[in-house]
């Protein structure tokens, strides 16, 4: 009996061997032991499940109420430290709890332009509910707080239902500074990993914060990594055993569903419940980790953070929309893009030359494919000193622009925070001599290496080195650039080679001496925003009067980075799990207020298929930032590269996409004016639908389209769940489709995947598959008009001229428009505190698309402003693929989009 | 009768009539835009609509036809007529974008673009020029390629029928000058061992004390291997303390080398490059690099194509000046002769050599043996990461950096038309078998290979243009076109001149 079950041994240990080398280009791609774990790392494993919440308690005789604030001193009782607490309520929908050491101790605090300003001072008074010598109980709107003393804790609700618990686990902890001690344990004043030696000159500084959302059981947000849109638990199996982590770094080959935390980081995490939606930011730029466990019917949360102070914002609004407005009063709204990096982007490292460019461009003339970017990565450059040109290969860089503009378009070249150190280069040379650059711990400019080898880095958090750095894009001084080239930021965490976990040293020193250690996860935004400043200035240069906006792509960022422009997720793989990822973390994005993102169409290490090609485009085209971009050493793949009947499908789907601008850029100016996402989870649109608080398998754009991604190989069919409570219209054939809680099968071809209208919504479409959006601004629009079991819709369109600022002054249009009583309006849409808009365009509605409208003996007529009488016809759904005539659709009624009508819709 | 044949007129006129402003109607498609009947037909599907919907700015048909003059639909066709150019048919969504396409400017609203046909037509004409001009170049090129080749082969078949005999004739030769040789060698030696004789005598007392020195050093390392030779065959002995201890030994002869910062850098980049060199290299080096590639030769044959008159196959070592003796003694002279029947006699074996290969053997060199240019050529191209070096009728490699090259294929032969060149049966690759290797060949001015891909996993292509594959038939349809573009321009120029355009 041995030599059978010896036999079967063997035979596993080939299956795994084998299996081992089968999946070693996924397995060997992550390199696990190069970044830190929470037990590797002294402030966290010294936190990390310690209770310790005891030794705080409010000293009562402390307490100070003022109208909106409340003071109190928190002692640690065993240490014979004080502490100082700060709740304050805000009128924009929070409560602020801040703890901080004394004055005086100078602990780190994120610098005011990190958010914006004008909330600090809008405060709703506390009413003191009830006191008594271990609690005293306030309340501000439908928010309720209780503070207790003894141990401090701290308890929030909002229309009466539990929101938030702090230190109920007993979990609290604040390191106050302290002198050297020769009994201080090990990693308290050094601490060394992988022969990088932190040398960590204020010794221990780390806060726990202990965080319980009672009967919450999905939270969501801390972006960024790749893992589910519902944050599993942290307690689970590897690699869920280990904390969230945020701290920016740049992680070599990225896996699909790890813990592990990204390129950028957004303190702001959200909890949901059927009835209440809570969140919550820590505003501190420090490295932390956050564990997640969900004990009983309870979300439970320890947030650990290694430096700085305790600023905790509690967003009591109660819904995820109020949450995300609060929020946007703090860290700002997303900046309206420039209409043209809304279309699609073609990247790649790298465009070769300047006949590479030529070609790629006049590909997607010639193939009838729309786009808007043509991008360069970093071999562009002479040697990787940013702003210059390898004049091999890009000898005339500006006619090149020129040429690619003359058709609408734009272009993009990447721009590092690195700086290679060579004296002849100016950019480094100006820098050094004026001290720009971050310091290492012996005060010298820091030395790491990147892609031009020995580099320097631009001190970004000092405002002098930002206007410095916004000088370095007006056309003078970038040469070979044009008003049609805009900027990429990678390698922005920042990515130091051989720096500790590819990132710079914390010991490091920034302006004003602060510790890089403080001030991590703000490089990025601080790049980003100051490139962002210097096309800015630019604009303002080139157009006076209405300047430009700026389009600048970052990789790394912070809570305030949609004020700047865009991310994406960086270097994810061609491969399906990756596609799939892709919804989830975008989806986190847009519910912690940086809706602008988009994932690499494609994947970008390694070579897709056809069929993976094709599907990530047909998701591609509903991420808000739509990228093509693919490592250098991959097959070429642009959109034609695949075959005919691929093409056919890719540009079908590109097409779609400009379909939709209208509908997506009037989404971004709700985001814009309201820090609403773009894309939203499912939950978002229907928070009482407990069965959906966890699908991050399909999504929706706005409220009006909900999309399943097709996101395995050789499907030909996926379940879809389409919620109850609403009507929904396939959206390419417009068929009624009756609401399913449980997900039900859906037949699935290479052509598309399945998209439908939610009934209720009016849609703006353009439906001229131009060849940049440039192209479409004459054109006119259609709208759709899906309507609910009320036989109702309504929706809005939104325009500008897509480029300048001229729109914060009133150059706009946007209009309202609503289907009631059989009657279709157009109407100026108001937004309270805005200038009203006063933009005429001279364009039509050249087709108006009913679904839904309930079956008619002899059809429909359309009664336009009272006067002319025209009947519906049958038609397609969309203009844009050859499909069966059964939409109800009124023909060219030219409807002028900029003023007031009605059109009544009567049976004939 | 005449009522009705009036009728019929009348019909034809407004059918002229509407087709004639029928904006972006191409012609050939004139005749369902008649208007006959006050409808339109679909051109494909059916559907019928009436006729003043045909170019309304709105989509009816599903195949686009009812709008190709306007962009409402997104699969019509907008037809350029271009007069002094070539006509074009334009994706109708480019029409009225803001953007000229059609060089007489006819997609865009009147007056936005102005007619660029007849520069179009100039710089067209002009890139034919100089194209012919090429041409002509490349054919002249290839028709050395052939005559070399020719004179070649015909200089081989001259030789061919004595060949056997003039090498037997020729190793005589060497031998009696090789023996001439060694008796004069044989004297001179036989004098220099006398005065070494004595020398050494001298020398022999310190060489036995080095020697004994010698030996000792031999016993001990004879002992070190036999205990290393131990050790392998008892494992445990070299685990534990002792393999420790080897390690440390190891590691004093090199100590352990701790990364530098620069290195960890270079590490870290070449995770996303693959490239050790990626992060750092100065700009200067690339441009360097960039300049290499081109056409090499690893052998004689091509590499004398280029010294016009002169005997293509010599070796240069044949020649090699520094072999000739030059002290004019009689050893010196004896020892030139015989260098110089070897001399001769190399020539006559490379000859049979040739001989074999290009008269007798079957390799293809094209027709007119036009490919023999090729012989022992070699042609490479960098790319970002890899170059590619193809040596025609031997092998071709792939390289990475300084690394040893990879052989994707061995020398197969060319495709039916010559525009492909196989090498086959190259290193093996994991799962895939021997990788394999093509080269797409189109005329060019000259020999230059480019691109190198791998389409496939193992499968590697790229191009090379050369003059060879150029053709006369080519260069008159070429010749062709020009002629009847400078006719076409002719007849234009005098329509604008009498007004009639």
């Amino acid at each position: 009996m041995a030599a059978p079950g010896a036999k079967t041994r063997v035979q596993a240990i080939l299956l795994l061997a084998l299996s081992l080398v089968l999946s070693s280009h996924v397995v060997s791609a992550f390199k696990d032991n190069e970044f830190k774990k929470c037990a590797q790392t002294s402030f966290c494993s010294r936190n990390r499940g310690v209770q310790q919440g005891q030794n705080f308690e409010i000293v009562p005789a402390s307490l100070v109420l003022n109208t909106a604030t409340l003071t109190a001193t928190l002692s640690n009782k065993p240490a014979s430290k004080t502490l100082q607490l700060t709740l304050t309520s805000h009128a924009d929908g929070f409560v602020r709890f801040m703890v901080d050491e004394l004055p005086g101790v100078g602990r780190y605090q994120v610098p005011g332009d990190v958010l914006v300003s004008g909330w600090e001072t809008k405060k709703a008074a506390f009413k003191e509910e009830s006191r008594s010598a271990n609690q005293i109980v306030l309340s501000s709107g439908d928010a309720r707080v209780e503070l207790n003393f003894q141990p401090f804790t701290l308890a929030i609700s909002v229309k009466g239902q539990p929101a938030l618990q702090i230190n109920s686990r007993n979990l609290f902890n604040f390191e106050h500074r302290r002198t050297k001690q020769d009994s201080d344990p090990a990693g308290y004043w050094e601490e060394t990993w992988m022969s990088h030696t932190d040398s960590k000159p204020k010794g221990p500084e780390a806060m726990s914060l202990d965080l319980v959302f009672p009967g919450f059981q999905n939270v969501y947000g801390i972006p960024e990594r790749a893992t589910s849109l519902s944050l599993r638990p942290t307690n689970g199996a590897a690699p869920y055993g280990e904390p969230y982590r945020l701290y920016n770094l740049d992680v070599f080959e990225y896996l699909d569903d790890h813990p592990f935390g990204l390129y950028g980081s957004i303190p702001v995490m959200m909890a949901h419940k059927k009835g209440l939606t809570v969140g919550v930011f820590w505003n501190n730029a420090a490295e932390m980790f956050v564990d997640v466990v969900k004990p009983g019917r309870d979300t439970a949360v320890q947030w650990i953070t290694e430096s700085g102070i305790v600023d905790l914002f509690v967003f009591v609004g109660g819904s995820a929309p109020a949450v995300l407005a609060s929020y946007a009063k703090v860290a700002g709204t997303t900046a309206l893009p420039q209409l043209f990096s809304l279309g699609y982007h073609q990247c790649r490292w790298n465009y070769k030359d300047e006949a590479d460019v030529k070609a790629v461009d006049g590909g997607f003339d010639e193939h009838a494919i729309p786009y808007d970017v043509l991008w360069l990565d970093i071999e562009h450059t002479n040697g990787k000193r940013y702003l210059t040109w390898d004049s091999s290969v890009f000898p005339n860089p500006i006619p090149m622009q020129e040429d690619v503009a003359s058709r609408g378009r734009e272009m993009v070249t990447i721009v590092d925070p690195h700086v290679k150190r060579d004296h002849a280069y100016y950019v480094f040379s100006e820098a050094e001599k004026a001290g720009h650059f971050v310091k290492n711990k012996y005060n010298n400019d820091f030395d790491g290496w990147c892609w031009p080898g020995q580099s320097s880095y631009l001190d970004v958090t000092s405002p002098a080195v930002r206007s410095w750095w916004a000088e370095q894009f007006t056309l003078d001084k970038y040469q070979g650039s044009t008003k049609h080239l805009y900027i990429w930021n990678d390698m922005n965490e920042p990515s130091v080679f051989n720096g500790p976990e590819i990132t710079m040293q914390k010991d490091n020193i920034h302006f004003g001496g602060v510790e890089h250690r403080d001030n991590h996860n703000l490089y990025g935004i601080y790049y980003h925003m100051a490139t962002a400043e210097g096309l800015k200035l630019r604009g303002s240069i080139v157009n006076p009067e209405s300047g430009d906006r700026p389009f600048v792509l970052s990789r790394a960022f912070f809570s305030g980075t949609q004020r700047v422009g865009p991310i994406w997720t960086g270097d994810n793989a061609a491969q399906w799990s990756h596609l799939k990822v892709s919804v989830p973390m975008l989806l986190t994005l847009g519910l912690t207020g940086l809706p602008y993102s988009g994932a690499d169409v494609g994947g970008f290490f390694g070579n897709p298929d056809a069929e993976l090609m094709t599907r990530w485009y047909q998701v591609g085209i509903f991420y808000p930032f739509f990228r093509g971009h693919a490592h250098l050493e991959t097959q070429r793949r642009e959109p034609w590269l695949f075959g005919p009947e691929t093409t056919a499908r890719i540009r079908t789907a590109i097409r779609g996409r400009y379909a939709m601008l209208p509908y997506i850029y009037t989404l971004f100016r709700a985001a814009n004016t309201s820090g609403l996402p773009i894309l939203r989870p499912l939950w978002y649109e229907f928070p009482e639908a407990e069965e959906l608080f966890a699908v991050d398998e399909e999504f929706m754009l706005g409220s009006a389209m909900l999309v399943k991604p097709v996101s395995a190989a050789g499907a030909s069919s996926v379940d879809v769940t389409l919620p109850q409570g609403a009507r929904w219209y396939d959206a390419l054939t417009g068929a009624m489709v009756p609401p399913r809680t449980k997900s039900h099968r859906v037949q699935v071809t290479l052509d598309g995947i399945p998209v439908y209208y939610r009934g209720g919504n009016i849609v703006p479409r353009r439906e001229r598959p131009r060849r940049s959006t440039a192209a479409q601004a004459n054109d006119p629009y259609t709208l759709v008009v899906a309507l609910d079991d009320k036989g109702e819709a309504a929706g809005s369109l939104y325009a500008d001229d897509g480029r300048t600022f001229a729109f914060t002054r009133g150059d706009y249009l946007h209009r309202d428009f609503t289907f009631k009583g059989m009657k279709l309006t157009s109407t100026a849409h108001q937004e309270p505190g805005l200038p009203a808009g006063t933009l005429t365009l001279p364009l039509t509605v050249e087709r108006v698309v009913f679904l839904g409208l309930p079956p008619a003996r002899r059809g429909y007529k359309a009664v336009i402003g009272g006067k002319h009488t025209v009947p519906l016809e049958a038609g397609p759904l969309s203009m844009l693929a050859a499909q069966a005539e059964n939409a109800l659709v009124l023909r060219k009624p030219d409807l002028p989009v900029s003023h007031d009508w009605t059109v009544e819709i009567v049976a004939a | 009768m005449g009522a009705l044949f009036a009728l019929v007129l009348v019909g034809l006129a407004l059918a002229q009539g509407h087709a004639a402003t029928i904006r972006g109607m191409n012609p050939d498609l004139a005749s369902h835009y008649t208007g006959a009947g006050g409808t339109f037909a679909c051109i494909t599907g059916g559907k019928k609509i009436p006729f003043e919907r045909v170019n309304d700015d709105y989509c009816d048909c599903a195949d686009g036809s009812d709008e190709p003059g306007t962009s409402a639909c997104h699969n019509g066709v907008f037809y350029c007529r271009n007069l002094g150019h070539e006509p074009r048919l334009l994706a109708s969504p480019f029409v009225d974008d803001g953007i000229c396409d059609c060089c007489d400017g006819a997609d865009e609203a009147k007056g936005k673009c102005g007619n660029r046909c007849l520069e179009a037509g100039a710089v067209h004409r002009e890139a034919l020029k100089a194209k012919i001009a090429q041409y002509e170049q490349a054919l002249f090129t290839k028709a050395g390629y052939i005559t070399k080749a020719a004179n070649f082969k015909q200089e081989l078949q001259l030789k061919a029928g004595t060949i056997a005999e003039d090498i037997a004739k020729q190793t005589e030769v060497v031998a009696k000058a090789k023996a001439e040789l060694d008796v004069l060698e044989k004297a001179e030696s036989d004098r220099i061992a006398a005065e070494e004789a004595k020398r050494a005598a001298d020398a022999q007392a310190a060489e036995a004390a080095l020697q004994a020195q010698a030996d000792a050093a031999e016993a001990a390392k004879a002992a070190a291997e036999k205990a290393a030779a131990d050790a392998a065959a008892n494992p445990e002995l070299a685990t534990g303390a002792d393999a420790h201890q080897e390690r440390k030994l190891g590691e004093e002869a090199k100590p352990e080398h701790e990364e530098t910062p620069e290195e960890r850098g270079r590490r870290i980049a070449s995770q996303w490059t693959h490239d050790p060199e990626a992060a750092g290299v100065p700009a200067s080096n690339v441009e360097g690099e960039e300049g290499e590639d081109g056409e090499h030769h690893h052998g004689d044959y091509a590499q004398d194509q280029h010294h016009d008159g002169e005997e293509w196959h010599d070796d240069d070592h044949l020649d090699d000046p520094l072999s000739t003796d030059t002290t004019g003694t009689p050893l010196g002279e004896a020892r030139n002769r015989a260098h110089q029947a070897q001399h001769d006699l190399d020539r006559l074996k490379k000859d049979e050599e040739n001989i074999a290969l290009f008269l007798r053997g079957n390799l293809n060199f094209g027709p007119d043996d036009m490919f023999l240019a090729f012989h022992d050529s070699c042609f490479t191209s960098h790319q970002t990461r890899w170059t590619y070096e193809a040596c025609f009728f031997h092998k071709a490699t792939q390289r990475e950096g300084h690394q040893a090259p990879v052989t994707v294929g061995r020398w197969y032969g060319f495709s039916e038309d010559y525009k492909v060149a196989h090498f086959t049966g190259g290193d093996e690759c994991w799962n895939v078998g021997p990788r394999s290797f093509s080269v797409q060949m189109s005329c060019g001015m000259e020999n230059r290979m480019s691109d190198g891909e791998e389409p496939a996993t193992c499968r590697y292509q790229a191009k090379l243009t050369t003059p060879a594959l150029c053709t006369e038939a080519e260069l008159d349809g070429l010749k062709e076109e020009l002629h009847k573009l400078e006719e076409f321009e002719k007849e234009v120029r005098e329509k604008i001149a009498k007004d009639e355009l």
